[in-house]
């Protein structure tokens, strides 16, 4: 067999599963590949770039001893203490310090490598990596998202003051940082009751641990030590957009943008407000909701979603979170950078991993 | 031979109606709530319009018809309300519609104004279907000037027939917190009516339900409190054909056990086609309850979909040949292992039974029904 000549290098963990679709993408088509492993990258083992290559960040993944090391990186003290029990929720502003440092070392490495042609750059992910930061850079330019009630939170109690002061009934209170639904909270209140919906389970020791089943608190004493709990790593309240219902489910879209265009749209649906799929939510057909709801709903939601990704810009694919509200408007709800392991869809009977190599080997060619 | 099918998907409603007579059929088709189209086609010969009528049977099944008797006969879902297809109220209405007032969020009407102004229309005469949506969100605080407005504008309404108060989905308000309010004197001003529903969490009160028009009757909860109960089996219904409770769980306030469902289902109405007892926590015990239960004799769909029915309460249905005379069963949303799926499919095949939405309990002894807010 012979080995064509284009060169991908892959920033990540030889056992993530998103590094191991990537390979397989890559060996089927007989391209050579490196992979450099994120403890190569903290510990600043770089290797210099002779020959044209892509280089593909991707997540670090759920490796124990890596997020130890990242959260050190960003200065989480007594790192060595924390017990790193499943699913339990650990302070994510260290995290994405770290996070942040590491991605600056990729960042001089590229810059030292001009031979480096990057799918995601680290700007870029840097950025989708912080959801406040990210959902008002898109504000500014014009994207429709929900609009940001609240870009920090201080304490519960303004929280509930502000709510109140202005009659808001129900809000979407998120984390800056975490991925998919981790940490997000449905919160409502009115007439001096108030509910909260959650994946975070609050532990009698006042532990927080992540559950793939949807919380809900009506205790206002626990709501308020989670949300008090929650502060520290950076809490947002968004508008709460009242999702538009398929079968009387919830849905929201990930739709995966390719080089600029919208290129799978997997709708996730729930009895919840909460739609995202790790919490064993369904995968929709897209072609039923086309039925159901028309094609322009469906081709404005992707046009948005293709325009939030030009407007970060830096991202060869992203998977853009898009709910459409029971008015029929789109939102962008998050971008993620990492978002395209998206299992069993395909288009062309390639999935997300060929087609994104098709594509880059088709604008690689085209430049 | 006659045939008639539905469609119903997203906000689309149709209907489609095959009637063969000798060497013709006619068909009639269209949405949900009008005559339709009729055309007619003749044949050489009886056979063969017999054929092209069962082919296109067929070919309307594949497209996702399905036929009336083989699906229970909706009142009300999100698109649709006595078959008719809502239609929020802006500036006009389409009084063959199911006309919806609310108050979102983001508006500066009240639904009480918005009534007021409905009424000014003269459609408004002709209206005989009215959904009253949200007005948590909204500057009427409560319900109470709601239905008093409603009341005042009986004169204005004097075509409605057909109402529902508290059209409103989880994303809208939790249904816990829909505080509905005393209906004891409203019935007089509304005597005609022959649907009423509400969907509830605090505050309801029924009363003596003089409707002696009423067929369809509607509650909505996440959980029923008794006196609710005690109301519609007290009150003389003798028109109802769709009777639909939803009892809910006792987190939400649920008392009602077989001691207190056992005098509903030992009543009889003469012309009840359906029965819902919907989303309730003990729809085992409830199954268990069914055989020989005198309130079956007359219905023809039997929904016990949306609650905890798990092993015991399917075999319970299993053994109870009285339901082989109902047109359908609907159990979706449940706990039945597939070997107790595979009898009840077997068994109860002409009743096309619904088993769709099998769950899991969470942390393997955790059980809920569909709607637990």
């Amino acid at each position: 067999m012979k080995t064509q000549n284009a060169k991908f290098l892959t920033i990540g963990n030889a056992d993530s599963r998103r590094v191991q679709f990537w390979q397989n993408a890559l060996s089927q088509e007989n391209y050579s590949y490196e992979l450099l492993s994120y403890d190569e990258v903290c510990n600043n083992v770089f290797t210099k770039i002779k020959n044209p290559t892509t280089l593909r960040i991707t997540s670090t993944g759920e490796d124990i001893e890596l997020k130890k090391k990242i959260l050190k990186i960003g200065g989480c003290p007594n790192v060595d203490d924390l017990l790193f029990q499943k699913g339990l929720i650990y302070p994510n502003r260290y995290w994405y310090r770290g996070w942040c440092v590491v991605l600056e070392k990729i960042e001089k490495f590229i810059q030292q490598n001009p031979m480096l042609h990057v799918m995601n750059t680290p700007a870029a992910i840097r950025l989708a990596f912080h959801k406040l930061n990210c959902q008002k850079l898109l504000q500014q330019k014009n994207i429709s998202t929900p609009e940001i009630i609240l870009e920090q939170v201080l304490d519960y109690d303004s929280l509930i003051l502000k709510l109140q002061s202005e009659n808001i009934r129900q809000v979407f209170i998120k984390p800056y940082h975490g991925s998919s639904a981790s940490g997000v909270m449905a919160f409502r209140q009115a007439n001096g009751k108030q509910i909260l919906y959650t994946t975070i389970e609050l532990k009698p020791d006042g532990k927080l641990f992540n559950n793939l089943r949807l919380q809900k608190y009506t205790s206002i004493s626990k709501i308020k030590t989670i949300i008090n709990s929650m502060i520290p790593s950076g809490l947002m309240v968004e508008e709460w957009i009242r999702k538009k219902k398929f079968r009387d489910k919830s849905v929201d879209l990930r739709i995966l943008v390719v080089d600029g265009k919208a290129s799978f749209v997997v709708p996730r649906m729930s009895p919840h407000f909460i739609t995202n799929l790790h919490l064993g939510n369904e995968k929709g057909k897209i072609e039923l909701l086309k039925n159901a709801w028309g094609e322009d709903l469906i081709k404005n939601a992707e046009t948005l979603a293709v325009r939030a990704v030009e407007a970060i810009g830096g991202l060869f694919y992203a998977g853009v979170d898009v709910a459409i509200s029971d008015k029929g408007v789109s939102y962008v709800l998050e971008v993620n950078a990492f978002g395209d392991m998206l299992l069993g869809v395909f288009k062309e009977g390639m999935n997300t991993y060929e087609y994104e190599l098709t594509r880059l080997m088709h604008s690689v060619r085209s430049q | 031979m006659k045939a008639q099918l539905i469609f119903q998907e997203g906000s689309s409603n149709k209907f489609w109606h095959i009637d063969v007579q000798g060497n013709t059929y006619t068909v009639t088709y269209g949405r949900a709530g009008t005559d339709g189209t009729s055309k007619a086609k003749e044949f050489a010969s009886p056979e063969v319009a017999l054929k092209d009528a069962q082919k296109m049977i067929a070919s309307k099944k594949k497209k996702g018809y399905v036929e009336t008797s083989a699906k229970a006969v909706i009142v009300r879902d999100d698109h649709n309300f006595v078959g008719k297809p809502i239609r929020k109220f802006a500036t006009s209405i389409n009084p063959s519609s199911a006309v919806k007032v609310l108050s979102d969020y983001d508006e500066a009407s009240k639904v009480s104004d918005k009534l007021e102004r409905l009424a000014k229309l003269p459609e408004a005469q002709e209206m005989d279907t009215l959904i009253i949506g949200t007005w948590q969100d909204s500057h009427d605080p409560t319900l109470s000037p709601i239905i008093e407005k409603i009341k005042e504008l009986k004169g204005a309404f004097s075509g409605l027939k057909h109402l529902f108060v508290g059209d409103m989905d989880s994303e809208e308000c939790e249904m816990s917190w829909i505080q509905q309010v005393d209906y004891s004197d409203f019935y007089q001003h509304y005597p005609v009516l022959e649907t009423f529903g509400v969907r509830t969490g605090e505050g309801l009160k029924l009363g003596n339900i003089k409707l002696p028009h009423l067929k369809n009757l509607i509650i909505e909860t996440g959980g029923m409190n008794k006196s609710i109960l005690n109301d519609v089996i007290n009150s003389d219904l003798s028109s109802l054909e769709h009777l639909e409770l939803w009892l809910g769980t006792d987190d939400y306030g649920c008392d009602i056990g077989m001691d207190e469902l056992k005098p509903l289902l030992n009543k009889t109405y003469p012309n009840l086609k359906y029965l819902g007892l919907k989303n309730y926590h003990e729809q085992t015990e409830l199954a268990k309850h069914l055989k020989g239960a005198p309130i079956l004799n007359t219905v023809e769909t039997l929904d016990i979909s949306m609650g905890i029915l798990k092993d015991e309460g399917a075999e319970a249905l299993y053994n109870n040949d009285d339901l082989l005379k109902l047109k359908h069963i609907n159990c979706r949303h449940h706990f039945i292992s597939a070997a107790w799926q595979k009898k009840l499919k077997e068994k109860f095949a002409s009743q096309n039974i619904n088993l769709a939405d099998a769950e899991e309990p969470y942390d393997e002894d955790y059980y809920y029904v569909e709607i637990g807010e």
